[in-house]
């Protein structure tokens, strides 16, 4: 009865939503003609907020309106999230969005899941590497991946919370071969920076986080980086061999940088941001800046992007499961 | 509001007796032997020991249990306190519809009428202020204060 | 390091008009930002970005050093006219700073706030130039261990200084840590204490519980009978900068040097130094202080010891985050950002390949450090302006500071709503002689403490002898416990004397 009744309520909000974005597309003949907020749910400093300060300039060139960049921050990126999925649907409110919004759902997190968006386009993606302390008895991941094979518990491994992609990557990636992630120990961090820092001070043995963020550290001969936990070379850094050609997996988790916004976006604001944001990413200035902080370019238009993160959901729904991290 | 001992004891007592019991509703995740409920299990079980050692002192030493005399005051001065607090918390639900240049000076000018400022003061001043304040936040820093009435006046 | 021909090119290079602008023009925004009550450092640095993009690395640099130098010092500035303190760090000394204020010598805390900070800073900045990279591997060997023992180092010293009582100082602490673990926790994600609130999730920022407690409170306090228990700042003092400044030097010269020295080597520690730095410093002051007893009612010599460590450390910050790329907290990450964006990759390579770039960073904390004087000169002589307007016009001013301050956090009402939270409950705790300080440290330090006790358990396995196996954490760990045992004896043995002494202990401390 009750759910009757909701349903018939949503079926009636949901009508009145169509009629709303229909209005709200006929009064928006040039989109964009105010300000634009693009909402970013990790701090101002971090490496999604320099990125999309550089889009947002970019595409404040080309549509001719300010694109104001707003952080909100907080609980692993799903505060700023759920704003982006909460705001109007009018083209004023975007975001960018990290492979974190894939993963609340299967955490059992409500607010923010991948059907709740509008996809406009991806920017960056870059694989997590696996790093060991320079003087750690590992030449390659191979021997590495067997000692954890030997005994899961005895190597401790860094880079981020419990459920976070750099753990999901280790442990199924480790899964693969056939090593119970329950049994692997993983070491709770907030986020690479105090990993990398446990790691040069001798506490845990692996870290697995961007070969970018590693990379002072590695110069620093305190750490070396032995594999790119992903199906293809990476660009910046083709000497890193791959984990699926070195221990002969399937299991590409990609972190993402793309912008999309609230369900229901007027198909104008998609055309223009994505035709935007494409011409963005073939312009060398900016291809320039993403290199000089070690982030590649890797543009792709709203459906492969959507087709990309629906992907990532399910891969790393079942990680989690197997990590036990699902709900 | 004063409070004794020998009620913000037991009090604290309470309260962290009911963290612990919240924290171990924590629902355990497989393979995590130190997780999420291990920090405020430790919280609850401070406040009920300090909350004990209160009690006791409390017992000890006696006095009054609760009093609010520090609030037997001129009604010009009861009456701002009611104004900042309702105020703030009106602004809670004001804020964004009214937008931040109109709350303010209405949530100012009535405090500075209510502390004794002369009307002229309150007329040049709240305006003034606000105004400022919003140019330098919304201008100067990009902070997004809502405009709410006054969007496109200003 | 101290190569002086790296050192020459080094001061030429900060010595261009382009880079001295551009520290000029920081300080100038940093105090600005500073002195307005909930803006924050990190704020004023995250607002900068967009414009270094347009500029050569070391004036970006530079912009960047001098605004927040200058926004942690001018962050003191509210602390010391209207108890609203500017950062966690300047919280531990704002009630000595504000009992100043009581007594008309606001100038005198001002003078010594900005003085002591330039000191700090200047002698720290030197500290850097001839032993940074030393210091920033010393400090690569901190595990979470280490940063454990610190943590709770930090956060005993502020619940012993605070309070007469031990136990209201640990309640105070306690609660702190308790909101701190409000939000999804870090190491399993799982939301606590969230009650389904998205806003919840991301857990209670510190800022708005800061401008609650100590400002809201205070105005609340203001309308009530107890207000006239306190004088209220005099008005017709008058302001004199730096005035007897150099008597205080002489007198207090341990002071000086051990709060620097102390800043130089916690700062250098990433994630935890800024804001532990000047917390321990305070109690440390008091410990080895001659008359203790005046801690509280506006007694100089805690205040030189803490704002000197304060500044000290805000130099060594940047050491981690420049020889090792682990930036320690927000304002060095967005520096590192910057470095990246500018082709400048923050690492050892760079001390050896391109010297003079990290010389002319801390060169550049220098000139920052020395233009304190001048510019707080002229704070100093404005701040009278803000203690004679009519109590009518600045309390209303202050609530619409502290409303805007706490909405700009994260741009929301949540901020605010925490706010007057706080500010209800920071009343209460103080009118029962709560103190207040602790609350913010366990709120700022809560995630440091949670975050490395939980990776430390994981890493022993949750054999609790790992704490004491690594040199360092041990010599650490034992120092706390002797702390606490020491605490524990002196509360049972000294029972009876306690009511009467500390009523008027506390007096002085509220006020």
């Amino acid at each position: 009865m009750t759910s009757r009744i909701s349903g018939l309520v949503g079926r009636v909000l949901g009508t009145a939503g169509v009629l709303l974005t229909l209005t709200a597309t006929t009064a928006l003949a040039e989109w964009p003609e105010k300000a634009v907020t693009i909402i970013v749910p990790w701090s101002a400093g971090g490496g999604t907020d320099a990125t999309a300060r550089a889009v947002a300039e970019g595409l404040e060139k080309r549509l001719g309106q300010p694109f104001n960049v707003v952080n909100r921050t907080g609980g692993g990126g799903l505060v700023g999230h759920s704003a982006i999925v909460q705001a109007k649907p009018d083209g004023y409110t975007l975001g960018v969005i990290t492979i974190e919004s894939a993963m609340y759902k299967s955490q059992g997190l409500a607010g923010v899941a991948p059907e709740d968006f509008t996809y406009l386009g991806r920017f960056n993606a870059d694989p997590i590497a696996v790093n060991v302390r320079a003087d750690a008895p590992y030449a390659d991941l191979n021997s590495l991946v067997e000692a954890v094979k030997a005994d899961p518990g005895a190597l401790a491994a860094s880079g981020a919370n419990r459920g976070g992609l750099s753990h999901l990557a280790w442990v199924g990636m480790l899964g693969k071969v056939g090593v119970d992630p329950l049994k692997a120990n993983w070491v709770a961090s907030d986020g690479s920076a105090p990993a990398l820092q446990q790691l040069a001070a001798g506490a845990v043995q692996v870290v697995s986080t961007s070969p970018a963020e590693a990379r002072a550290l590695v110069d620093a001969g305190e750490a070396k980086t032995l594999a790119l936990i992903s199906g293809e070379r990476s660009g910046l850094y083709p000497d890193l061999p791959t984990a699926d050609e070195a221990l002969n997996i399937s299991w590409s988790p990609l972190p993402f940088r793309g912008l999309a916004g609230p369900k229901d976006l007027p198909d104008e604001v998609v055309a223009k941001v994505g035709a935007a944001l494409k011409d963005l990413t073939e312009e060398p200035e900016f291809q320039k800046f993403m290199a000089s902080r070690g982030f590649s370019v890797a543009y792709q238009d709203a459906a492969a992007f959507q087709a990309t993160v629906e992907t990532a959901a399910a891969g790393l729904g079942e990680a989690m499961t197997a990590a036990g991290l699902a709900k | 509001m004063k409070l004794g001992d020998r009620i913000v004891g037991p009090g604290l007592i309470l309260l962290g007796a009911g963290v612990i019991l919240a924290a171990m509703r924590i629902p355990d995740v497989p393979g995590v032997r130190f997780g999420a409920d291990l920090m405020p299990v430790i919280c609850g079980g401070g406040l009920v020991l300090f909350g004990a050692a209160l009690t006791r002192s409390g017992l000890r030493e006696g006095g009054p249990w609760a009093s609010l005399d520090e609030w037997r005051v001129s009604p010009r001065n009861l009456a701002s306190a009611l104004w900042v607090l309702g105020g703030l918390c009106a602004g809670l639900f004001l804020f964004e519809p009214l937008g931040f240049p109109l709350f303010g000076i209405i949530f100012m000018s009535g405090l500075m009428l209510l502390m004794g400022a002369r009307p002229v003061t309150v007329a040049l001043v709240a305006p003034l202020f606000v105004l400022t304040l919003y140019l330098t936040f919304t201008r100067v820093m990009f902070v997004d204060l809502p405009a709410g009435v006054l969007e496109g006046a200003l | 390091m101290m190569n002086p021909d790296v050192l020459s090119l080094a001061l030429v290079e900060v010595l261009q008009f382009k880079v001295l602008a551009a520290i000029v023009l920081g300080a100038a925004y940093g105090l600005f930002i500073g002195a307005l009550p909930g803006l924050t450092a990190t704020m004023a640095t995250a607002l900068l970005v967009p414009l270094t993009f347009y500029m050569d690395p070391l004036p970006a640099i530079a912009l960047i050093v001098s605004s927040t130098a200058m926004a942690i010092t001018a962050g003191d500035i509210p602390g010391v006219l209207l108890r609203i303190p500017g950062t966690p760090a300047s919280a531990a000394y704002t009630d000595e700073a504000y009992a100043m204020t009581r007594q008309g010598r606001a100038s005198e805390a001002l003078s010594l706030g900005f003085f002591f900070s330039a000191t700090g800073g200047l002698i720290g900045a030197l500290v850097l130039l001839v032993s940074g990279p030393l210091l920033a591997r010393v400090a690569l060997n901190f595990s979470s261990f280490e940063f454990f023992w610190l943590a709770c180092l930090g956060l005993l010293t502020c619940a012993l200084v605070s309070s007469p009582q031990p136990a209201k100082g640990g309640v105070s602490l306690v609660l702190g840590l308790l909101v701190s673990t409000v939000g999804l926790d870090v190491t399993t994600g799982q939301p606590r204490f969230t009650f389904g609130s998205v806003e919840l999730s991301g857990g209670v920022s510190f800022i708005p519980v800061m401008i609650g407690m100590f400002a809201m409170s205070e105005i609340l306090r203001g309308f009530s009978a107890s207000a006239f228990d306190l004088p209220a700042p005099p008005k017709g003092e008058v302001y004199r900068p730096y005035r007897g400044i150099f008597s205080l030097v002489a007198r207090y010269p341990m002071s000086l040097l051990r709060g620097t020295a102390l800043g130089s080597a916690i700062g250098a520690l990433p994630g935890v130094g800024g804001d532990l730095a000047a917390w321990i410093a305070y109690g440390m002051s008091r410990r080895f202080s001659r008359t203790p007893e005046k801690f509280g009612t506006g007694h100089p010599e805690g205040l030189i010891e803490a704002t000197s460590s304060n500044n000290a450390g805000l130099s060594s910050a940047w050491i981690p985050a420049l020889v090792f790329g682990i930036p320690g907290d927000a304002v060095t990450a967005i520096a590192v950002g910057v470095l990246f964006m500018k082709g400048v990759a923050p690492g050892p390579r760079l001390f050896v390949e391109n010297p003079v770039m990290p010389t002319a960073i801390i060169l550049s904390f220098f000139v920052a450090n020395l233009l304190l004087f001048p510019l707080g000169y002229f704070a100093i002589k404005a701040a009278r302006r803000v203690l004679s307007v009519p109590r009518s016009v600045i309390v209303p001013m202050i609530l619409i500071c502290c409303f805007v301050g706490s909405y700009a956090v994260n741009n929301s009402l949540f901020g605010v709503g925490t706010m007057i939270v706080a500010g209800l409950v920071g009343y209460v705790m103080e009118r029962n002689q709560f103190p207040i300080a602790p609350v913010i440290l366990g709120l700022v330090l809560g995630p440091v403490l949670e975050r490395n006790f939980i990776m430390s358990m994981q890493i022993s396995h949750g054999n609790l002898l790992g704490f004491f196996e690594r040199p360092v954490a041990a010599a650490l760990g034992a120092l706390v416990c002797l702390i606490v045992l020491f605490t524990l004896l002196r509360a049972l043995r000294r029972k009876p004397a306690l009511p009467a002494g500390a009523s008027t202990i506390q007096k002085g401390s509220n006020g």
